[in-house]
């Protein structure tokens, strides 16, 4: 009864459009106002809790050096070297694109800013060479996905606190996917453009990719940083992100010189706008989650799904199907935050390593940023390049089958996932 | 006057600006100085929530709230209006229990007198933001909704991420 409850309040208070963070919110308060006898004064200091919760400190350094990373010239140094080093194959341009959406990723935890950042140097420069709009439109929807599964991730750290799994870990266990996944579309592009008669560029003499790495190495040195000093033991995960910003900082103004001081206040504020969206989308779900755990609703969800005799690989099936469904309707935050805790102890129960959960699920999220009607790649994309919502769903619908198989492959081979954070951290 | 109007746009970017500071500032302490404040971490999370509460009314002012508005477009204006009302009336309704809560808790807080952790300063002081940054929230869908009871607008003005993206890019083209 509660159980229904809260979720038919969550859906109505959706459909009405009412913000997320409150949908979340007033549906778990007026559960348990109804149904249970906690006081409002310790539900409402939930809320608060949050802003203690050490790894979601993470965020907002995250969110700032990306945003100080966003600023055109890192993006145009990384396409500018992933030509150098792979134009010359077939197909070669589409493919820096997305080897550029890639080391985009490496530097910014969104993928729709991955999509803006890349696409915007790149689909004008393809259709130039004789590419179709729609290719390349495609190519980018798909390849900016690769923003939240290459670390570092904000959806990662979101998945990291509510499960409470390491998110040192976790962003290990983003580096192989991500790089299987580009080498997937790679190959895509690769065979695709064999029937388009376009002339590949020039080989790049050696000393001159050399020479675009080292200008790009700035940027890329980020997630050197990040990765080293959490693996490393030197910092924490929350200090690397904010070692993050500083150094971001520090590169965007005095080495890059692409932000002047005078734009400093402005890159600060947009930042902050986003932490603070974002958070309070975290803090209500935490509220949520919270009136999940005391009305045992996973636990007694797990209950069923053991009693059924459900094979993990079946309910990863569900899962999967779940999590693509309600991918096409939310924002990828908010259904970690709703469905993470659902998921991971009957995961648990069933033998499935959390992390490699948490994988699936970034996964699934990246799908439902390319499938309408709420895929926010495919807006972005539409906005860049002038083509309609439809159009580009339409050329984003090849490379999707891209993705279904990767999720296949990541679902069923967990060692994708798993051999690096276990090599490293066991 | 247009100063004081952007005072929470200011006050929220220098928290952040702050708190990456101070988290950075101690692994400098760390690693050079071979110290740190045992205060730090806790000082932080304080910045951190008084940037979050303080943030949400400054979000409603500007539409920075996602929200799902595929069905409700899809209403006639007229409806659109009416359902869009209910919603801001939830939104306060959401609003009043979190004040009242949460001023139950601080008051509760001020009488049993306990200090933070790692600072000689009261429990309540702190915490008290939470109350003052929702009501200032419920003050801002004041306006939304006097506007849509009189017929002045007919959506809630939530955010539009993409349309965030692009303005962002256009922006960046002209400079």
């Amino acid at each position: 009864m509660n159980t229904l409850f809260l979720f038919s309040c969550l859906f109505f208070f959706m459909a009405i459009g009412m913000p997320v963070a409150i949908c979340l919110g007033l549906s778990s308060l007026l559960t348990i106002a109804f149904f249970a006898q906690d006081s409002l004064a310790s539900l409402s200091i939930k809320l608060y809790e949050t802003s203690e919760h050490y790894t979601l400190l993470a965020i907002p350094f995250f969110i700032l050096a990306g945003a100080l990373m966003s600023t055109g010239g890192v993006a145009r140094r990384m396409v500018d070297f992933a030509i150098a080093a792979v134009g010359h194959l077939r197909g070669g341009l589409a493919i820096a694109s997305i080897l550029a959406c890639m080391l985009f990723a490496a530097v910014s935890g969104s993928s729709p800013a991955t999509v803006v950042a890349v696409g915007s140097i790149v689909i004008a420069g393809m259709v130039r060479s004789g590419y179709p709009k729609p290719f390349a439109a495609g190519v980018i929807c798909n390849s900016g996905t690769l923003g939240i599964l290459i670390p570092p991730s904000i959806v990662m750290v979101v998945y990291a606190a509510v499960t409470e799994v390491s998110v040192g870990r976790m962003f290990m266990a983003g580096v192989i996917p991500g790089l299987l996944l580009g080498l997937m579309l790679a190959v895509a592009v690769h065979w695709r453009v064999r029937k388009l008669n376009i002339e590949p560029a020039p080989r790049a003499p050696f000393l001159k990719v050399l020479g675009k790495f080292r200008e790009s190495m700035w940027g890329l040195a980020l997630l050197v940083i990040i990765m080293g000093g959490i693996y490393g033991g030197v910092f924490t995960p929350t200090e690397a992100a904010a070692v993050s910003a500083v150094y971001a900082l520090f590169v965007a103004v005095f080495i890059y010189r692409d932000l002047a001081f005078k734009d400093l206040p402005k890159v600060f504020v947009e930042a902050s706008r986003t932490t603070v969206m974002l958070m309070f989308i975290v803090a209500n779900a935490m509220l949520f989650a919270h009136v999940l755990t005391t009305e045992r609703i996973p636990q007694t969800i797990a209950e069923h799904i053991v009693a059924f005799g459900m094979a993990p690989w079946m309910f990863l099936l569900v899962v999967n199907i779940i999590l693509l469904v309600a991918g096409n309707f939310m924002e990828p935050t908010g259904i970690i935050l709703i469905l993470a805790p659902i998921f991971f102890p009957i995961a648990t129960q069933l033998g499935i390593d959390p992390i490699h959960l948490g994988i699936i699920m970034v996964v699934n999220m990246e799908i439902g940023m390319v499938t309408p009607p709420v895929g926010l790649n495919l807006f972005v994309t539409s906005g860049i390049t002038n083509m309609s919502i439809m159009q580009v769903t339409h050329a984003a619908l090849p490379w999707l089958l891209v993705l279904l198989v990767f999720l296949g492959l990541v679902t069923y081979i967990p060692e994708i996932s798993l051999f690096l954070p276990d090599l490293l951290f066991n | 006057m247009k100063y004081l109007k952007r005072l929470d746009e200011w006050l929220i970017a220098i928290l952040l600006a702050a708190m990456t500071l101070l988290t950075f500032s101690q692994v400098v302490m760390r690693y050079v100085f071979n110290s740190g404040f045992t205060w730090a971490v806790e000082l932080t999370t304080i910045l951190f929530a008084f940037m979050i509460f303080i943030g949400i009314s400054y979000g409603v002012r500007v539409g920075a709230h996602i929200g799902v508005d595929a069905l409700v477009k899809l209403f006639t204006p007229g409806i659109r209006r009416i359902v869009s009302s209910v919603a801001v009336i939830l939104c306060l309704v959401y609003a009043g229990m979190v004040i009242y809560g949460s001023m139950e808790y601080v008051l509760k807080m001020k009488k049993v007198g306990i200090e933070l952790e790692d600072m000689a300063i009261p429990m309540w002081m702190v915490r008290a933001i939470l109350p003052v940054g929702f009501a200032l929230l419920a003050l801002r869908f004041l306006p939304i909704l006097y506007n849509l009871v009189t017929g002045k607008s007919d959506h809630l003005h939530l955010a539009d991420e993409v349309e965030e993206a692009l303005k962002l890019k256009a922006a960046e083209a002209e400079r």
